[in-house]
């Protein structure tokens, strides 16, 4: 049976979470969403002060359930063959994008990312 | 240069580097890891994208059991520990490349953990002598084979492909490749140096190629390399900071990173900054790595268990409660695989020890030229012809080929038939040794590996001349074209025949072989040109082989005696014949007879140590020479208005002379120095039968002037003549011609011609040695009979024999004139 680290906070009702501007860095990070004033930010803070209610909850002899099916056993694909019913045409993957560029989808310009070695396009091709 | 910079670093003992690969192996399947559609690189754009792969809202990932079985595979091959159960994660990050923002993974519950990896060293051979430390084999038959520990290989699937367009500030994607299965190998630091990562890697490449689990395509496309490098003083524990280097896309590149980045964690460390735990990317161009991200910056992926995928058991033959249908079982996967690349070459060694030693095995590791070697080998059933076909794929196929790609191509051109066919043929002689090479050319050259071999050699023609009249034809042609080489033939044949062994080669590409066309030349410089002199020269190249410069002569003569004349005698004559009783004797004294009836001044030298016959036919039996001249030379005795000397004049008795080599050459010396010769216009010496040591201290002793052979007309007398012959050629004595002896025999009753000892022996001798008949004596029994009562024929004036002594000393004259200064 594999084994979580979890790391528990000290259950506290009456500390509130403060979002100092680093933690509000990484948040807005992490998850794509703007905070765009101090009202929103205080609505996320009084948010996970209400959901740290959870910590109530004695769950250390419990190992965590991530699915709900638990008797089921990964199911593997047998066929190792290429199923072109199952294969979107071009059109349709390009079918509910606002821009796209000669097949390609497009998304705004955001910079390298680890691990992949990026390309650079060669304009003189273009 | 960084190269021998980072060795530098290593070997002088205060650092130790630690390095660790992240390296990513794109699977060998059909179709994509969680969806069906197809894995296959270059395909239109966007063309093999699913809902899944597109993150579309119901779509669900369904796992494929070849890409589990490939993950196997790589467990097996790198001796993990496969751990039964595992799980799948989601890895939260937000990308263009990633639809859903997350990427499945098995970061924390991977299906194989704790492996271990042998890899062998692979050095460039003219390393060897100079790294000593890098020593690459220990003995005939072994590599050294270094380990690594693998941390973890897990299954993961692979992102789409960004292309970014800095004018349009854009980035395009294509998700073709998302979703295609990837197996990340994690490596424990184990790597000590480049050269031991760039060895791992071709290692595991073999492998992976060699399980089918990637693609042949090396590294560049299949896999993807991250090279954790940290540089720490020696006697210190490693800290734990690290620099990640990513963008290694090459063998070659692996090195210059690793060295690259080994160099300039030395610098920070001898001036004393930290390292700082960053990730860099490697510039192929600049050959150096350059600051991407602090690990401060690092993003928190927030791992989650993939609530989609259920947890993955593995099975093996242990278990008894299988709870899945179609289950994967790693015994059989395991029975199903082939031997792994350490094993093989193992085997190799064992199976072709007659002639494979780890250095060619290491070569053709270096080479990437195993599987072409197993295949040929397969091809091949004689060994003998397997040893040929290894030294051609060293050699020939080497120096065609010399970089991996370019290995790659000339497999694929010449496939391991068509190279056996090959090998075959020239081992039957067919094709020649030269054309191998350029048969070799051709066939790369053309890409269609089906062509039988027939095919090439009709169309360039390049099969061997066998046929010997067009050998001949051939080998004429050159010498007319060539005369040159005809002269030199005379100085120098070995050079001679290399000269036309060569135009030939060039002329007719090769077609002829080696040995033949030495032999057709060989062949016909006998019959054209020979001198038995040249012919035995051909025989043994040996003993003629080439001629010493005249540097070299005088160097080598330094330890001979230097040949000095005797003073006041103009010309020594030598007389002499291989074989014993045909004359010689007989012949000097007359000879010296009549030449002093020419007025000459002569003095006659017995060197005939062992038989001195002079005494007797000059009548100067027991006579001895006592008295000695004002400087101590002994004086000659002197009758018929000769000075003759003799061995026997010096000795006190009558008997034997049973002397060694060394008193042989000292009395030489005496009877030719300490003599009172002069003034003398011609000194005859009367040689023993033979070619020993008197003919030879004689010849090295004193500037011979020119040497008179005396045989008999019989075939038993000219063998051994032969050899005397040669023998005065051999020290540079000039022959002036030959007197045959006993050539007829007058009846003297019925005066009937009879040639008792033979006919027409001196002529052929004559011919053969390009010498000349000085005279031809017969038999005569007055002749004898004056000899042996010591009366010189001379006295009698008007016998026949008389003239033919005159007729031969007035041809001497003429051969060797002298400038007169007194006359008698």
């Amino acid at each position: 049976m594999s084994l979580f680290l979890l790391s528990r906070r000290s259950f506290s009702v009456l500390t509130q979470i403060k979002i100092d501007p680093n933690m509000q860095k990484k948040l807005e990070h992490l998850s794509l969403i703007s905070f765009q004033n101090e009202q929103t930010i205080k609505k996320v803070e009084q948010t996970i002060h209400s959901s740290d209610i959870i910590h109530q909850a004695n769950v250390d002899h419990l190992e965590p359930l991530y699915t709900l099916v638990q008797t089921e056993l990964c199911p593997l694909r047998q066929e190792d063959i290429v199923s072109n019913e199952k294969t979107l045409q071009t059109k349709q993957v390009l079918k509910n994008a606002s821009t796209t560029y000669e097949d390609y989808l497009v998304a705004r310009m955001i910079g390298k990312r680890d691990s992949q070695t990026v390309e650079k396009v060669d304009t003189t091709k273009l | 240069m960084a190269a021998g910079a980072a060795a530098a670093v290593l070997s002088s003992g205060r650092f130790y580097a630690l390095i660790g690969f992240e390296i990513h192996v794109k699977l060998a399947t059909n179709s994509k890891m969680f969806s069906p559609s197809s894995a296959a690189p270059a395909q239109p754009t966007n063309s093999q994208v699913t809902p899944f792969d597109m993150a579309l809202p119901g779509s669900l990932p369904y796992f494929n059991r070849a890409c589990l079985e490939a993950g196997i595979r790589a467990a097996i091959g790198l001796n993990c520990q496969i751990n039964k159960i595992s799980h799948f994660e989601r890895k939260h990050y937000f990308y263009p490349d990633s639809p859903a923002g997350y990427q499945i993974t098995q970061q924390r519950y991977p299906f194989a953990s704790n492996g271990l990896f042998h890899y062998p060293l692979l050095v460039k051979k003219d390393k060897i002598k100079s790294s000593t430390k890098y020593k690459f084999v220990d003995s005939p038959n072994s590599f050294i084979v270094k380990q690594c520990r693998i941390d973890r290989i897990q299954l993961e699937h692979d992102t789409g492909r960004s292309i970014h367009d800095e004018h349009q500030n854009r980035t395009l994607i294509d998700l073709n490749r998302f979703g295609t299965g990837l197996i990340e190998i994690v490596t424990q630091p184990d790597i000590k140096s480049s050269l031991e990562g760039e060895s791992f890697l071709r290692e595991l490449n073999r492998l992976l190629i060699k399980y089918n689990i990637c693609e042949q395509s090396g590294l560049e496309t299949a896999v993807r390399v991250d090279a954790n490098v940290s540089l720490h003083r020696t006697d210190t524990k490693p800290d734990g900071s690290r620099v990640e280097v990513k963008n290694i896309g090459s063998f070659i590149d692996v090195r210059q990173a690793i060295d690259f980045e080994i160099k300039r964690q030395e610098q920070l460390l001898v001036n004393n900054y930290p390292i700082e735990k960053e990730t860099r990317t490697f510039d192929t161009n600049k050959h150096q790595t350059i600051h991407l991200r602090r690990k401060e910056d690092q993003i928190d992926y927030r791992f989650m268990i993939e609530p989609n995928l259920p947890p993955l058991h593995l099975y093996d033959n242990n278990d008894k409660q299988i709870q899945q249908k179609d289950f994967v079982n790693i015994d059989e996967i395991k029975k199903t695989l082939p031997i792994s690349p350490l094993e093989e070459r193992q085997e190799f060694l064992n199976k072709y020890k007659d002639f494979l030693t780890a250095e060619h095995l290491h070569e053709l590791l270096r080479l990437d030229m195993m599987d072409y070697f197993r295949d040929v080998m397969n091809q091949l059933d004689d060994n003998r012809l397997r040893h040929i076909a290894l030294e051609v794929i060293l050699n020939d196929v080497k120096s065609i080929s010399y970089d991996g790609r370019k290995i790659r191509k000339f497999a694929q051109a010449v496939s391991p038939t068509l190279f056996a066919d090959i090998i075959k043929h020239v081992d039957k002689r067919i094709v020649t040794r030269f054309s191998l090479y350029t048969l070799l050319t051709l066939c790369n050259k053309n890409r269609d590996s089906t062509r039988p071999l027939k095919s090439f050699l009709d169309e360039h023609n390049m099969y061997a001349i066998t046929d010997e009249n067009e050998l001949e034809k051939i080998c004429l042609k050159i010498l007319e074209e060539n005369p040159k080489t005809i002269d030199r033939y005379k100085t120098n044949p070995k050079k001679a025949i290399e000269q036309l062994h060569s135009i030939t080669c060039k002329k007719h590409h090769g077609r002829i072989h080696d040995d033949i066309v030495n032999d057709t030349f060989k062949h016909y410089f006998l019959k054209n040109m020979s001198t038995r002199l040249n012919y035995f020269r051909m025989i043994f190249p040996r003993y003629h082989s080439t001629k010493p410069t005249p540097h070299q002569q005088n160097m080598m003569a330094r330890g001979l005696p230097k040949r000095t004349p005797i003073d006041g005698v103009q010309h020594v004559i030598a007389v002499g014949s291989g074989k014993g009783g045909v004359g010689k004797s007989s012949v000097s004294v007359n000879l010296a007879l009549a030449l002093s009836r020419l007025s000459y001044r002569v003095g006659i030298l017995d060197a005939d140590i062992f038989g001195p016959s002079i005494p007797t036919l000059l009548n100067l039996r027991n006579h001895k020479a006592t008295t000695l001249t004002k400087t101590n030379l002994i004086e000659p005795l002197i009758n018929f208005n000769l000075k003759c000397m003799s061995i026997a004049f010096l000795t006190k008795s009558d008997g034997p002379v049973v002397w060694r080599g060394l008193m042989v050459m000292q009395a030489i010396e005496k009877l030719l120095r300490q003599i009172a010769w002069s003034p003398l216009d011609y000194l005859i010496v009367d040689l023993p039968p033979g070619t020993g040591d008197i003919q030879l201290s004689l010849a090295q002793l004193i500037p011979l002037s020119g040497v008179l052979m005396v045989t008999t007309p019989q075939e038993l007398s000219l063998v051994d003549v032969r050899k005397a012959i040669e023998m005065f050629r051999l020290v540079q004595a000039p022959i002036l011609g030959i007197v045959e002896n006993f050539s007829t025999y007058f009846c003297q009753k019925c005066g009937h011609e009879e040639k008792i000892f033979g006919e027409n022996g001196g002529e052929s001798l004559g011919k053969e040695y390009h010498l000349k008949i000085l005279q031809s004596l017969p038999i005569d029994i007055y002749f004898r009979q004056a000899c042996d009562e010591g009366r010189p024929i001379s006295e009698k004036n008007d016998t026949i024999l008389w003239s033919k002594f005159n007729n031969l000393a007035n041809e001497i004259v003429k051969l060797l004139p002298t400038d007169r200064t007194t006359i008698i």
